[in-house]
């Protein structure tokens, strides 16, 4: 194989449209420097393909980062985000408070809307990455889901059922949902059946830490009645009898995306930023 | 309110002064980088052309008539010119500073 087929070859380590622009120039460039400098093979050829891995990849990265955004998977990037962020803060809770942990605080019950209303500020601070309208808005923001994790948590806690467990998901994903509307988007059919996908993913992500969190940290937690989506991940619960709380996640994905789509959307009719 | 400057890399900035005197096509421009710098800076066809790519997009150079060979020639455009000269003030700046602060000899 000649060293032009050989380069040509890897030339397709760059996006098509720019091979389509500039293919034969840079073929044409490496010919007439593979005239002059071929003297010493090895030397050119790191020289080469150094060149060509190097520049690629920033190709590529602007390539991709040019790219039309696609709000949908944007969203549900952040809906990952945002729960990973809500269980690292769980466990970071758990961590400090059993590394500091002496028998003095026995029986010492945190409240659980002060673990909530610290995840809602971790998660708050993961959420208002969106925002690029200034710092007043992002306070607002983590603010605005702090308060909502706390009471959300809170009641939680008081009645252990999954309905009010799924309606602290559904401020945490209409959190999101507003800023991703905030952006012009407009489809809500879209966005409704994205916010259900979005709130299974965040139970599965942040189910686990959340129950950890509330039996391991919080003494008087351990005693506190959880419901069965701890089971429901484990799958040790029977089918049939999981199947209530998917629907009941569900419900509430739908509920939360349909009550702040209208606001939403007038939002962006207005041309209001959040 | 004026545009805001773009950042240029190394590479870029030396395509600029490249094309100061006059249009060139790409192998041209690769050769004359690695004159002006003494041969410290030596341009791969990827980077020439990744660099040529955002130059144009930018504005700060465009595509002329093919030369003989019937290669395609780039030359600076006006904006071009004026960012290329920024980039050159500042880095004379930087150079007097360094001179001032002697991190290099004086002159």
């Amino acid at each position: 194989m000649t060293a032009e087929r050989v380069y040509t070859r890897l030339l397709a380590m760059y996006s098509p449209a720019f091979r389509l622009e500039y293919h034969d120039e840079m073929l044409e460039a490496f010919r007439e420097l593979h005239g002059v400098r071929s003297h010493n093979p090895l030397t050119f050829w790191a020289f080469i393909i150094g060149d060509l891995v190097c520049s690629a990849a920033r190709e590529r990265f602007i390539s991709c980062s040019a790219l039309p955004k696609r709000p949908e998977i944007e969203w549900l990037m952040l809906c990952v985000s945002g729960a990973i962020a809500i269980a690292g803060a769980a466990h970071a809770l758990s961590w400090t408070f059993s590394y500091f942990y002496h028998p003095y605080l026995e029986g010492l019950a945190i409240p659980a809307w002060a673990y909530g209303a610290v995840l809602g500020s971790g998660l708050g601070v993961v959420q208002s990455t969106k925002l690029e309208r200034g710092l007043r808005s992002r306070a607002r923001l983590t603010l605005a889901t702090s308060v909502a994790s706390a009471v959300g948590l809170q009641v939680v806690v008081s009645f252990g059922e999954p309905a009010t467990y799924g309606t602290l998901l559904g401020g945490f994903v209409g959190g999101v949902q507003w800023l991703v509307f905030a952006d012009g988007y407009r489809r809500t059919a879209t966005w409704v059946l994205s916010s259900v996908t979005a709130m299974v993913l965040a139970v599965g992500a942040s189910a686990g830490a959340m129950l950890s969190t509330l039996r391991g940290l919080n003494p008087r937690a351990s005693d506190l009645p959880v419901f069965d989506i701890d089971r429901l991940l484990n799958t040790t619960l029977p089918l049939p009898l999981s199947m209530p709380n998917v629907a009941v996640m569900s419900i509430c994905g739908l509920m939360s995306a349909i009550l702040t789509a209208r606001l939403l959307t007038t939002m962006h009719a207005k041309g209001r930023s959040c | 309110m004026s545009e805001p400057r773009p950042v240029l890399t190394r590479a870029e900035f030396q395509i600029l002064l490249a094309l100061v005197g006059g249009a060139r096509h790409g192998y041209a421009i690769m050769k004359d980088v690695e004159a002006l710098t003494n041969g410290a800076l030596r341009l791969g066809p990827g980077t020439l052309y990744t660099a040529i790519k955002r130059l144009r997009a930018g504005g700060l150079i465009e595509e002329c008539d093919p030369d003989s060979e019937r290669r395609r020639c780039y030359r600076l455009t006006r904006k071009g010119r004026s960012v290329g000269a920024d980039e050159a003030r500042d880095l004379a700046q930087l150079l007097t500073a360094a001179h001032k602060r002697g991190l290099l000899p004086g002159t």
